[in-house]
């Protein structure tokens, strides 16, 4: 039995992995919140992943809409190098789980696959999981906080947001 | 396979040496095996035991801290069957236990254990014939460990030669040495070992292929970033700052360009302190010229807005292993330690907004150069305006380069490390276990 909740939380999980398939960009960066945090970590070590985005070295982090809106601005530019042409995107996201909810804010999991096509680098499947702080503003759910872990240690070649 | 001749004035490579897969044998063979190699930084193996698993060309090594501190490197391999010994890339073990079978190996790679030594071998196997096998030379220059498998190579210090005083301009930015910051990236590319070489002391390519990173930079600060970020310093992609490179000798070669607005540097909070230690001259070339150094023939230490170790390491004529570390000054402050992080992850991971860009373009080179009807790579830029010898910016340090460039977009650094190269390939092979 599906809660509501259950229901809006999947949604959009789903939804913003879909408009990062269809590049439709900033109808993606408008389900984030102003203060959002897009966090990346890196591995440690081979099974260690990074604890403190502040204090060590992160594959990526990003504090606020303006930073992700400049990444979005290159990969979507034309003038990047290792954009053109942009690699084609399949996001599969699942096993979505709510860990907390409260009056504010919804806790929630999910993990993911993606399939990338390029020219340059061919099929690639990376992988790995989400978390999700999501905030209740106006009735509707807004990204605060996502976490994603990306598997690979070794990555070969470049990643960047529409990828994961 | 290199055009080199001063008359008329005239550079150009082969654009075999990138994707023959004789040349990278021999490559493996005659430069990895023969000189030194970059292993890592001191402050990754702190304590005894402390090791750190890498690879000298296509042969697994490690470093490990030895009793009194010393830092030795072995094969990464068990004396009995040739198991690798370290079950992580970096870890601690004052036992180093095969999986495998279970003999034992102390951190000075003695044999110490043979598993059921008394039943196989009633009449003793003798373990002190079964030590490691040593890496036959290791040393340390402030803090940055190389290591060489052959025992007859010449010092370390003379090897890195002019190198040496760009190192120091890192080695001395605290007086409580530096310290790799946890988290790391390591990343396979589609390139030659060179391309990698080539890319990271290419000054020419910066207004092109990171033009949009400015950009972006400019757009993130214009639409108020609030985050933990300093101004991206954009004269140097701009091209209008005064900037230079240095042919270093014996391979290595340096950029350099000035930094428009050093206030944003991390450093800048120690330049009191350093002014203490060091002369104006030297504290200059640490906060106002970011710098990008290359050591033949695999590792880049890069001092810009934020601080990298890029260690490198071949794998096939198309394919080269990259790793970086974000290396600091001891004890700066939070924030200086915040920013240098965040510029760090900007410009130098895969995940950035910047190194995808590099990559692609030396991979696009790499797929360029099998197209053999078209032979050779020009390298020429700037070869009739270069300085013989030091200028007065080398001068100050007592660099004694071998040229000098007044624009880090010439090409004039190249030209020592293309001659290393040649002459390393031309030498016989001496004969160290073969």
């Amino acid at each position: 039995m599906e809660t509501e909740l259950y229901q809006q939380v999947r949604d959009l999980l789903y939804l913003e992995a879909d408009l990062l398939d269809r590049q439709r960009w900033d109808e993606w960066l408008a389900l984030y919140a102003d203060d959002c945090v897009y966090w990346v970590p890196a591995w440690l070590s081979e099974d260690e992943l990074g604890d403190d985005p502040e204090m060590q070295v992160n594959m990526i982090y990003i504090v606020g809409k303006p930073g992700l809106a400049a990444r979005l601005h290159r990969i979507s530019s034309g003038q990047a190098y290792a954009e053109l042409p942009l690699s084609r995107t399949s996001h599969l996201v699942d096993t979505v789980r709510i860990l907390a909810s409260g009056e504010a804010a919804v806790s929630a999991s999910a993990k993911w696959l993606t399939l990338s096509v390029d020219a340059r680098m061919g099929k690639q499947i990376r992988g790995g999981w989400y978390e999700y702080e999501l905030r209740r503003e106006a009735g509707a759910l807004r990204i605060g906080r996502k976490k994603i872990v990306l598997l690979e240690d070794v990555i070969d070649g470049a990643v960047d947001i529409h990828q994961i | 396979m290199i055009t080199d001749s001063a008359d008329p004035a005239r550079f150009r490579v082969d654009r075999r040496i990138y994707t023959d897969p004789d040349i990278f044998a021999h490559e493996l063979r005659r430069i990895f095996e023969r000189t030194w190699v970059y292993l890592c930084h001191e402050s990754q193996i702190p304590g005894h035991g402390d090791y750190y698993a890498s690879y000298i060309g296509a042969q697994p090594v490690f470093a490990i801290r030895q009793r009194d501190d010393r830092i030795g490197a072995f094969i990464n391999a068990c004396s009995h069957r040739g198991a690798v010994l370290t079950p992580r890339r970096q870890g601690r073990a004052r036992t180093l236990v095969c999986r495998f079978h279970g003999w034992c190996f102390n951190t000075d790679g003695d044999c110490i254990r043979v598993k059921d030594e008394a039943e196989g071998w009633p009449n003793g196997i003798g373990r002190e014939k079964y030590g490691l096998t040593p890496v036959p030379r290791v040393a340390n220059y402030r803090g940055f460990v190389f290591a060489c498998l052959d025992p007859g190579v010449g010092g370390l210090a003379d090897h890195l030669g002019a190198a040496r005083p760009f190192i120091d301009l890192l080695s001395d930015q605290s007086p409580d040495g530096l310290e790799v910051v946890p988290g790391q990236q390591t990343y396979l590319i589609r390139g030659n070992w060179k391309m990698q070489a080539e890319n990271g002391v290419d000054g020419y390519h910066v207004s092109t292929v990171h033009r949009i990173f400015g950009q972006a930079m400019g757009r993130r600060e214009a639409l108020g970033d609030n985050a933990d970020k300093r101004p991206t310093e954009a004269g140097r992609i701009k091209g209008t700052v005064a900037s230079g490179c240095y042919d270093l000798g014996h391979g290595h070669n340096m950029i350099w360009a000035g930094r428009a607005n050093p206030a944003v540097a991390p450093l800048f909070e120690a330049e009191e302190a350093l002014l203490q230690r060091f002369s104006r001259e030297k504290v200059d070339w640490m906060l106002r010229r970011g710098r990008n150094l290359f050591l033949f023939p695999n590792v880049q230490l890069m001092d810009q807005s934020s601080t990298q170790i890029r260690v490198f390491r071949p794998l096939a004529p198309n394919r080269t292993e990259v790793r970086v570390y974000c290396i600091a000054p001891k004890g700066e402050s939070r924030a200086a330690r915040i920013a240098r992080l965040r510029k760090f992850e900007d410009f130098f991971m895969v995940t950035g907004m910047a190194t995808p860009d590099d990559l692609a373009a030396l991979e696009d080179c790499q797929i360029g150069a099998l197209g053999r009807q078209a032979r050779w790579n020009n390298m020429e830029r700037g070869l009739e305006m270069v300085t013989v010898g030091a200028d007065a910016h080398a001068k100050a340090l007592a660099a004694e380069v071998v040229s000098s460039a007044a624009r880090w977009d010439h090409e004039t650094l190249y030209h020592g490390y293309f001659r290393q190269w040649a002459a390393l390939m031309a030498a016989e092979h001496t004969a160290h276990g073969d």
